[in-house]
């Protein structure tokens, strides 16, 4: 019963949505207004079918409904209730049913919340948004269809890949494809702007808020599958420029560059078509990172094994490429800047053109890293390898570029490029930073790498602490033109102090990246009561014990750690052995710190029998200034939640032929 | 500060310091990754046994290098290249040894020559044209009557742009109410 009721539903949305999709297109053309209309109801309706879908299909999780095979293979009787939830998205069917679910709910709500100025271009934006839906309903009906029927439903389920039984791969898939559907609209208002001629009143407003929000939850996203790897996978690193992290880095990247072009296009009316193209390619980005990963052209630790969805992708990714260039190509010329003469010169505008050229040059070294394994095969059928040493070669000088970038655009002004109080600023900021960057590489250990490295990290962080010196500085010369009125500027300019807190949040995180520059590893075998150094720690092993919990046992081997204060902790790295797979994953025993973290995996053990002792081997790391990583990210969001805030962003229109 | 309203030649100078410095710390990233090593010795530091182990992928992982797993096959690379080290070779011949082995698919990045160079080279030259291009950008003269037309429309009458605002109007109906 419940696989039939959830595909007919789902074939019923699909059918609301190309009739939806047509409705607006013959709006669009006819400028009928009622058509329109009865597209949003359509798409409205389609929603409610779909989430009763969903519905339908965490009944099946929660009821252990093995005819519905995706129920079958995701879940078991002994699964936890947290995990019966999110079994909804952990593999393929299921994660794009997500994405479609969350794609409805945007456009649900894009298509009711507007601003009235925006009226006439919503046809359009309809039109765009319904046409990906209705595919993304036709994929989930075909290809990826979590509904298929089992004839004959065994008594318990294949159990969910035990890597996901965490909470933060629960959670990190929603949140990234809010994400990814957030990035929609801006994309479906930047084919409006185009096929109507022209931005309108209202257009950037939208656009912004949208493009934020999803930046917002994209940062966090990532960032939670980068914790996820750092807690789950054992390798003591959080990013490993794998295709699939890297597919998720460039839509981010993408909106990033659309937000300074916004800054752009709202004060001084210039960029406005790099804007409609940046809003459109961090759409099309969300799917083609999604193409090359889950498609089986990379091998990565997401892909499943060639999976037929791959074909499909491809034709949807080459149409939606064509269409929206082909718009671009033939109407792009009447959008017009405000001032087709502005000399750009030494301003503001310049250092922001610096920060987006960064910012391409980031998206350019992902991108080309990630795809030339298979350029490289398809151009001489060699096959090689393009992983972390590539990506940070080129890290650094873009590392630099951006410090330096962010001090500087943010204190120039528009126009003029002058940058008020600059002696002062700059003295605070040169001199202040001496002491500073030396008492964080004293804090974080820095002077024990010796070297190239060791002048790498010492310049980084003085170019860190620099630059969040030149952020304060000028932060305290507004402050001054406001009288220390700090409230005002809060109500009065919330985009400048979301940007200041997302910049100094970006700052302390490239700080923290330097960190890996000078982690320790060691691999040690032990036996009961034996002990080693490792660091500032004696680390005492006593002995192997066993436990179960919910639906695994884990073989736990708790480590005492004693530093030379005298302080003991005790770290537990373990290995878990799930019933349904033959594997024993790692749970990693990990004691954070601000300045490092003790990371500890269990890479062998041997319980002792006939009075023989139980030996280890333990894979001991010292991570320095992981923490700061997530508390930089943290600030991030904040910065970003801040910016949204802001009321006035976007709705001065700086266009000269239509401020009236 | 004297320097931002002093004249293009100064700011020029500056400039050409900040390529130079942009120069340098690319010539740096990529001397570290330059093959050969310090002078032959059987007794090598877990530095640089670190080094050259770390520049080969972990044949059964994702991502990894044969450093940062515990699988059987890296296991074996390891010890190899421990062993190739302590008997004298350099890092050119295990690079040799291995890529005659496995491919070069066994390197963790594109090699530096053939196909491969196209993945070193683009970014550079891209890199290149880009700081190049902000450099013109940067040192674009103003006009002599600076056109500031946010608002209201610019000063200037002259008929080509009446004509080109006249036709933006005529393509573009005003909309909604």
């Amino acid at each position: 019963m419940r696989p039939e009721l959830g595909f007919f539903l789902l074939l019923m949305c699909m059918v609301l949505s190309g009739y939806g999709a047509f409705a607006s297109l013959v709006s669009a053309w006819t400028k009928k207004r009622s058509l329109w209309l009865s597209a949003r109801v359509a798409t409205t309706v389609s929603f409610v079918l779909c989430l009763v879908s969903a519905g339908v299909l965490w009944s099946g999780l929660f009821n252990h409904d093995y005819s519905i095979k995706y129920v079958l293979e995701n879940s078991s009787n002994d699964l936890p209730y947290l995990f019966r939830f999110t079994a909804f998205w952990s593999s393929l069917e299921g994660s794009h049913f997500l994405w479609t679910l969350l794609m409805q709910l945007m456009v649900v709500i894009g298509l009711w919340v507007y601003h009235r100025n925006n009226e006439h271009i919503m046809p359009h934006v309809s039109l765009f948004l319904q046409s990906v839906l209705c595919w993304m309903y036709w994929l989930a009906t075909s290809y990826s269809d979590p509904f298929i029927r089992v004839s004959f439903p065994p008594p318990n389920g294949q159990g969910m890949n035990a890597l996901l039984q965490n909470p933060y791969m629960a959670i990190h898939p929603p949140l990234l494809f809010i994400g990814y559907t957030c990035l929609a609209i801006p994309a479906a208002y930047a084919v409006a702007a185009l096929i109507y001629g022209d931005i309108t009143q209202g257009w950037l407003k939208t656009t912004r808020r949208w493009t934020l929000i999803s930046w917002t939850f994209l940062t966090a996203a990532i960032t939670l599958g980068g914790r996820w790897a750092y807690v789950e996978l054992g390798w003591a690193g959080y990013w490993a420029w794998d295709p699939v992290e890297n597919s998720s880095l460039v839509p981010w990247l993408f909106a990033t560059a659309s937000l300074h072009t916004f800054i752009l296009q709202d004060k001084m009316g210039q960029l406005k078509r790099m804007g409609l193209v940046l809003a459109i390619s961090a759409f099309f980005m969300c799917f083609f990172g999604t193409f090359i990963t889950r498609s089986g052209v990379i091998s990565s630790v997401h892909s499943f094994a060639q999976s037929p969805i791959g074909p499909t992708y491809l034709y949807f990714l080459a149409s939606l490429f064509a269409i929206c260039g082909a718009i671009y190509l033939w109407r792009s010329d009447s959008i017009l800047p405000t001032d087709a003469r502005k000399v750009w010169g030494f301003s503001k505008e310049t250092m922001l053109l610096v920060t987006l050229f960064l910012l391409f040059m980031m998206i350019t070294i992902v991108f080309l890293g990630t795809l030339f394994p298979i350029i490289t095969e398809w151009v001489n059928g060699q096959k090689i390898s393009v992983q972390a040493p590539y990506y940070n070669a080129f890290s650094p000088i873009l590392g630099v570029g951006f410090v330096i970038a962010i001090a500087l655009g943010n204190m120039m002004r528009f126009q003029t490029g002058k940058i008020p109080k600059a002696k002062r600023s700059f003295l605070i900021a040169t001199l202040g930073a001496l002491p500073l960057s030396l008492a964080y590489a004293w804090g974080g250990d820095v002077f024990r790498s010796s070297g190239a490295y060791l002048v790498m990290q010492l310049v980084g962080y003085y170019l860190i602490s620099w630059s969040i010196l030149c952020l304060l500085a000028d932060l305290w010369v507004r402050l001054e033109d406001l009288r220390f009125r700090w409230v005002l500027l809060l109500k009065k300019n919330t985009g400048y102090c979301g940007g200041l807190l997302a910049h100094i949040g970006i700052l302390l995180c490239i700080a923290a990246f330097l960190g890996n520059y000078r982690g320790l590893e060691k691999t040690v075998t032990l036996r009961s009561g034996e002990s080693t150094d490792f660091y500032v720690y004696k680390v005492d092993f006593q002995g192997l014990h066993t436990k179960e919990v919910e639906n695994a046992i884990n073989v736990e081997a708790p480590l005492l750690l004693t530093k030379a204060s005298g302080k003991k902790t005790t770290v537990v790295p373990a290995r878990s052995k799930y019933p349904t797979k033959d594997e024993f994953m790692h749970e990693v025993g990990l004691r954070s710190g601000f300045w490092h973290d003790f990371y500890a995996v269990l890479s062998d053990f041997k319980k002792g029998q006939n009075g023989e002792l139980d030996r280890i081997t333990v894979q001991l790391h010292i991570n320095p200034t992981v923490r700061l990583v997530w508390y930089g990210v943290m600030i991030m969001c904040l910065g970003g939640v801040v910016a949204l805030f802001d009321r006035g962003r976007g709705s001065r229109s700086k266009d000269a032929f239509l401020s009236s | 500060m004297r320097f931002f309203q002093a004249d293009c030649i100064v700011r020029r100078y500056f400039f050409i310091v900040c390529l130079g410095v942009f120069t340098f710390l690319q010539a740096k990233t990529f001397a570290q990754h330059a093959p050969g090593g310090p002078a032959k010795s059987t007794e090598i530091s877990e530095e640089r046994y670190r080094e050259v182990a770390g520049s080969y992928r972990c044949p059964t992982c994702t991502g990894l290098s044969v450093l940062e797993s515990d699988a059987p096959f890296s296991v074996q690379i390891q010890t190899k290249v421990r062993q190739m080290l302590e008997s004298g070779r350099s890092d050119t011949e295990i690079k040799d040894f291995f890529i005659s082995k496995y491919g070069p698919w066994i390197l963790r990045a594109p090699p530096k020559e053939g196909f491969g160079l196209v993945a070193w080279v683009l970014p550079i030259v891209f890199l290149a044209f880009g700081f190049l291009f902000l450099l013109a950008v940067f040192f674009q003269k103003k006009k002599a009557a600076p056109e500031m037309s946010i608002g209201r429309g610019s000063s200037d009458t002259s008929s080509e742009k009446l004509l080109k605002q006249f036709e933006n109007l005529v393509r573009r109906p005003k909309g909604g109410q």
